[in-house]
């Protein structure tokens, strides 16, 4: 049995290295502080309660995004009703932004902050598998085991969802 | 190659998917597809967006995660200590209860020997009894035998009525008297 102090330089060298990277992909997935916050903590939490067990069988990583993941989807199912209300919210938003005048747009946001709404805009499974990418650092195949999907599909809702975000961001810059 | 292919490969060059010999062919195409070379350019600048949007994890997060971790720490100390008494009266109580279980199971044993040396006893008693029985020698009893005796007396004599007063069976036929004689044989 390994001593207190050594298991928490091991969680804490694990909590430094995924801290930012989890937070982020739970943040644009939730688009809520507060929720992503709880998820976060509660993951950790868990994580050092049990960190011998799951170093034994699975990869620190994959554990913590697959925890995560589930802890939002939870929220979701318990949510339905609230997160239909945001969609349908956002998508309103979205034809707004559409309306009006690009270099009006561009002088409010940045490009950046663009780029998140149009990803918050998008259909979960599909946000899902490029924050997993892009925040994540996970390779198609350990994306597709994650989410229970095929290769093929990972590559395929990638390239749909940087194909819009390309659309998006081109509309500012040229 | 085609425009899809190369836009395929540029993906898998952004996944960090692409092979090393796929590379140099990338590369080498993207002179030749100006759409594809669009394609990569829009993906590079989207690839910084991405990489500059990586928001700051929270402070305030920070801390709470980390206090939380020292009340847990704190916590399960604790509770490993109390987990530690509990096992050493565990422990104690085990060894009184084997203690206890060792002497009952000495007198257990002790009773056992007694009562073996009883029946032992029982029985040598037992076998001396029934060798002092076998001592004794056998005795055999024979089935009686009846026999009539005749006894010749004169008329109603002294005698003859003394007889019949002392045995009532005796029957008078004529001058003679029958007698019941019993003859009993018995072979000790």
């Amino acid at each position: 049995m390994k001593s207190s102090s050594q298991k928490i330089i091991e969680f804490t060298i694990i909590y430094n290295r995924q801290k930012t990277r989890l937070y982020n992909y739970a943040f644009k997935m939730l688009w809520d502080q507060m929720l992503c916050e709880d998820i976060i903590q509660n993951t950790f939490m868990k994580l050092f309660e049990n960190m011998e067990k799951i170093k034994n069988t699975e990869r620190i990583e994959t554990w913590l995004f697959t925890t995560v993941r589930n802890q939002i989807y939870t929220m979701f199912r318990n949510k339905r009703v609230h997160v239909d209300q945001f969609k349908a919210a956002d998508s309103d938003k979205l034809e707004i932004y559409s309306e009006i005048n690009l270099e009006d747009q561009y002088e409010e946001l940045e490009i950046k902050e663009l780029v998140m709404k149009e990803l918050n805009s998008m259909p979960v499974e599909q946000r899902e598998v490029f924050l997993l990418k892009e925040y994540g650092g996970f390779n198609y195949k350990e994306i597709a085991e994650m989410m229970g999907i095929s290769l093929e599909l990972v590559k395929s809702r990638l390239h749909k969802t940087r194909e819009k975000l390309i659309k998006r961001m081109s509309k500012i810059i040229i | 190659m085609k425009t899809e292919k190369l836009i395929e490969l540029i993906d898998l060059y952004f996944d960090s998917e692409l092979k090393q010999g796929q590379e140099v062919i990338l590369f080498t195409s993207l002179g030749a597809d100006s759409q594809a070379r669009e394609y990569f350019k829009k993906m590079n600048s989207l690839h910084s967006v991405i990489s500059e949007s990586l928001e700051e994890f929270p402070q305030t997060l920070d801390h709470k995660i980390l206090n939380k971790l020292e009340q847990f720490d704190n916590k399960t100390s604790t509770a490993f200590l109390s987990q530690k008494v509990f096992t050493s009266i565990t422990l104690l109580f085990s060894i009184i209860l084997l203690a206890v279980s060792i002497f009952f199971f000495s007198k257990s044993e002790e009773y056992k020997v007694q009562l073996v040396d009883l029946t032992r006893e029982v029985s040598m008693q037992n076998e001396k009894i029934f060798s002092i029985m076998n001592t004794l020698p056998e005795v055999e009893v024979k089935m009686p035998y009846i026999r009539m005796k005749m006894i010749r007396v004169n008329g109603e004599s002294k005698e003859h009525r003394y007889i019949r007063s002392i045995l009532p069976e005796v029957k008078v036929i004529e001058n003679y008297i029958k007698i019941k004689e019993v003859k009993v044989t018995a072979k000790i």
